[in-house]
């Protein structure tokens, strides 16, 4: 398998996964460290991340912001992204161990 | 003797017991002139011509034998029956209500006579009620912020509601001994309306129009305050504040939201930097604003004692209007100065290129302000000029507020402020640095703030796995900030943000164009705190406020 391809997959705690672009994952110092293709991680040989902590719902919000942050990058007045009310805190926790 | 010797014990309790009054018992014992003065119980319905005062001789201290030996001190009590001998303590309403000191009619046992001054009494006397009402409220209002507060707040609580009362503008609270002040006793000053014209004798003119929002002075200086209650900068209406001597270690940049502010002084503080928004206010704009905040210990970019090191001859002189013009581009001159000096001097201190920049800046504000005079635009100078310096090494933050570790070396010396010539160079490197995009953390963050009541979740903070400390304090600061003076705001973008992701200081020439040297007298740090890694870009060499 190819070391390193331009989609990554991204796997919940509950088995959604998801199949993001490498450059938009990549925001996150903690993805970019697994996936790094030098390193010797397992994950950086199936080009898959399995995150033990976030769930499915949550997960499809971390990706949802991946490419939101992708598009705004460079924009000057960015629109806050909404999220549902209960995943708040998940979302939080999620972020602060991603570090995004 | 068979009569008490004692005065009858009169009721403590607030029930309204009707308390044993001496007159009535003194009419079985005492003589017939004591029958002649008091109706007895049978006596209700029938018309009398006596004068419906009612008495109380109970204070006297006297058994019923007084009534025979001396003539009887009547004396006329205010307020219903059930609390004659109650309101002994409260002096401060009886003095104020001294000068009207006429039989109340609310006695509530007898009803008034037919007499015309008995009735005309009634209106008065309703219309004291009234007032006495009134002080009563504000009394107790007083009493009990009396026990609540430390000495030295109580007075000032009492002033600013004497000023409140009055309508007068000036709140002076200078030299009190303030250590801590409380959004309780500045908030009064929000009802604070300037006094209308009170006279009627003649119709009233244009003049008389004029707005009831006053302009409040507020003096704080000569106390000990670290810090600043909170309710202060939701007072929007001060015009005058004066904040001098005191012991505050920082301003905060909600100063920003006074803004009719036109005197501001924080002089002789522990203030080691000033919030960026001040930098908006002391670029006034046409208004004309006198902020004073020398002396402090305020941090220097460098060491600015000493002479100049540019040779005088060549560099400080002063420029023809007529050669500026010629100049086409300022910044080349500059340069070609800068390059002049390393080709004489060696290599250029920071001194030297902070004065080198200030020259640039003031050559560049003098051409700007010739094409607008040329354009025909309009334009409001202020006198002192302000022109940006130099920044300090910009410090990065994470998306949940830890500080980034800095590759550079400048933070080793302990001068963590300390001017440098490329702010920027230590910033992250990676895919998103550069972002302006708010980071999931900060978004989660809002939404967590706006949705739910914070301060009813901390306490249960510690019972959620998982939450980090950082993320703990992340959440506590966003709590504090909805119940204190809201998040703070981008200096670059303007946006919102509760983490900060980046900040430096930025260093500013104050002073008036005459200065050819720079003194650090005229050096004024601002601290910039921005939202995210992309809005972290320090102003550039040469900019200027006009």
């Amino acid at each position: 398998m190819a070391s390193s391809s331009d989609y990554v997959t991204l796997v919940s705690n509950d088995g959604f996964s998801f199949v993001v672009q490498r450059s938009a994952a990549c925001i996150s110092p903690v993805i970019k460290r697994m996936l790094d293709p030098k390193g010797a991680f397992m994950e950086a040989r199936d080009n898959t991340c399995t995150l033990q902590n976030i769930n499915g719902m949550v997960l499809e919000k971390v990706c949802e912001y991946v490419y939101y942050h992708e598009k705004h990058k460079d924009a000057r007045d960015v629109p806050d992204m909404d999220f549902p009310t209960e995943l708040c805190l998940e979302l939080l926790m999620a972020s602060d161990y991603l570090n995004i | 003797m068979s009569l008490p010797s004692s005065p009858p014990l009169l009721p403590e309790q607030d029930l309204p017991t009707l308390p044993t009054f001496a007159p009535i018992a003194s009419a079985s014992n005492a003589g017939l002139r004591a029958l002649n003065r008091k109706r007895q119980l049978s006596d209700y319905g029938s018309p009398s011509s006596d004068p419906p005062l009612f008495s109380d001789t109970t204070s006297d201290g006297g058994d019923a034998s007084h009534y025979e030996e001396q003539p009887r001190r009547k004396r006329l009590v205010r307020g219903p029956w059930w609390n004659v001998g109650k309101g002994r303590g409260q002096s401060l309403r009886r003095s104020m209500a001294k000068t009207e000191r006429l039989r109340n009619g609310d006695s509530g046992v007898w009803m008034g006579s037919d007499e015309s001054e008995a009735s005309s009494d009634c209106l008065i006397s309703s219309q004291q009620r009234m007032q006495e009402l009134a002080m009563q409220d504000m009394a107790d209002e007083e009493m009990s912020s009396d026990e609540t507060l430390p000495n030295a707040e109580a007075l000032a609580a009492r002033l600013v509601h004497g000023c409140v009362d009055k309508g007068k503008e000036v709140v002076d609270l200078s030299d009190r001994g303030l250590i801590h002040l409380s959004n309780a006793t500045l908030a009064p000053l929000h009802q604070l309306i300037r006094p209308s014209f009170v006279g009627v004798t003649h119709p009233p003119s244009e003049d008389e129009f004029s707005p009831l929002t006053p302009s409040i002075q507020l003096f704080l200086s000569r106390n000990q305050l670290t810090a600043l209650p909170l309710e202060l900068f939701n007072l929007t209406n001060i015009s005058v504040l004066s904040l001098r001597n005191n012991d505050l270690q920082h301003l905060s940049p909600a100063i920003a939201r006074l803004n009719k502010l036109k005197e501001l002084n924080i002089a002789g503080n522990n203030i080691s930097y000033l919030p960026w928004e001040l930098l908006e206010l002391l670029d006034r704009r046409g208004k004309h604003r006198q902020i004073t905040v020398r002396p402090n210990p305020l941090i220097e970019p460098c060491d600015l004692s000493g002479p100049s090191p540019l040779p005088k001859a060549n560099f400080t002189r002063v420029m023809q209007t007529e050669e500026l013009a010629r100049c086409t581009d300022t910044r080349d001159t500059v340069n070609n100065l800068r390059c002049k000096y390393v080709a004489e001097q060696g290599t250029l201190s920071m001194r030297g290129e902070l004065e080198l920049r200030l020259k640039l800046g003031r050559m560049l504000r003098i051409q700007y302000l010739q094409e607008a005079s040329k354009a025909g635009r309009e334009l409001k100078l202020c006198r002192e000029e302000l022109i940006y310096l130099a920044s300090s090494a910009v410090q990065y933050f994470r998306g949940d507020g830890t500080p980034l570790r800095r590759t550079g070396s400048q933070h080793a010396g302990g001068e963590e402020f300390a001017a440098c010539l490329d702010p920027t160079a230590t910033a992250p490197s990676g895919s998103g640095s550069a972002s302006t995009a708010p980071s999931l953390f900060e978004l989660a963050l809002h939404s967590l703030q706006t949705n739910f009541n914070l301060q009813d979740f901390l306490p249960k903070m510690s019972t959620f796995p998982g939450i980090s400390s950082s993320l703990a304090s992340a959440i506590r600061l966003a709590a504090a900030n909805t119940h204190g003076l809201g998040n703070e705001t981008c200096s670059t973008c303007g946006k919102h943000f509760i983490i900060a992701r980046a900040e430096w200081m930025e260093y500013w020439f104050h002073g008036w164009s005459s200065q050819r040297e720079l003194t650090s007298e005229a050096v004024l740090p601002f601290l910039r705190r921005v939202c995210s890694w992309g809005c972290a870009r320090p102003s550039e060499a040469g900019e200027f406020r006009c």
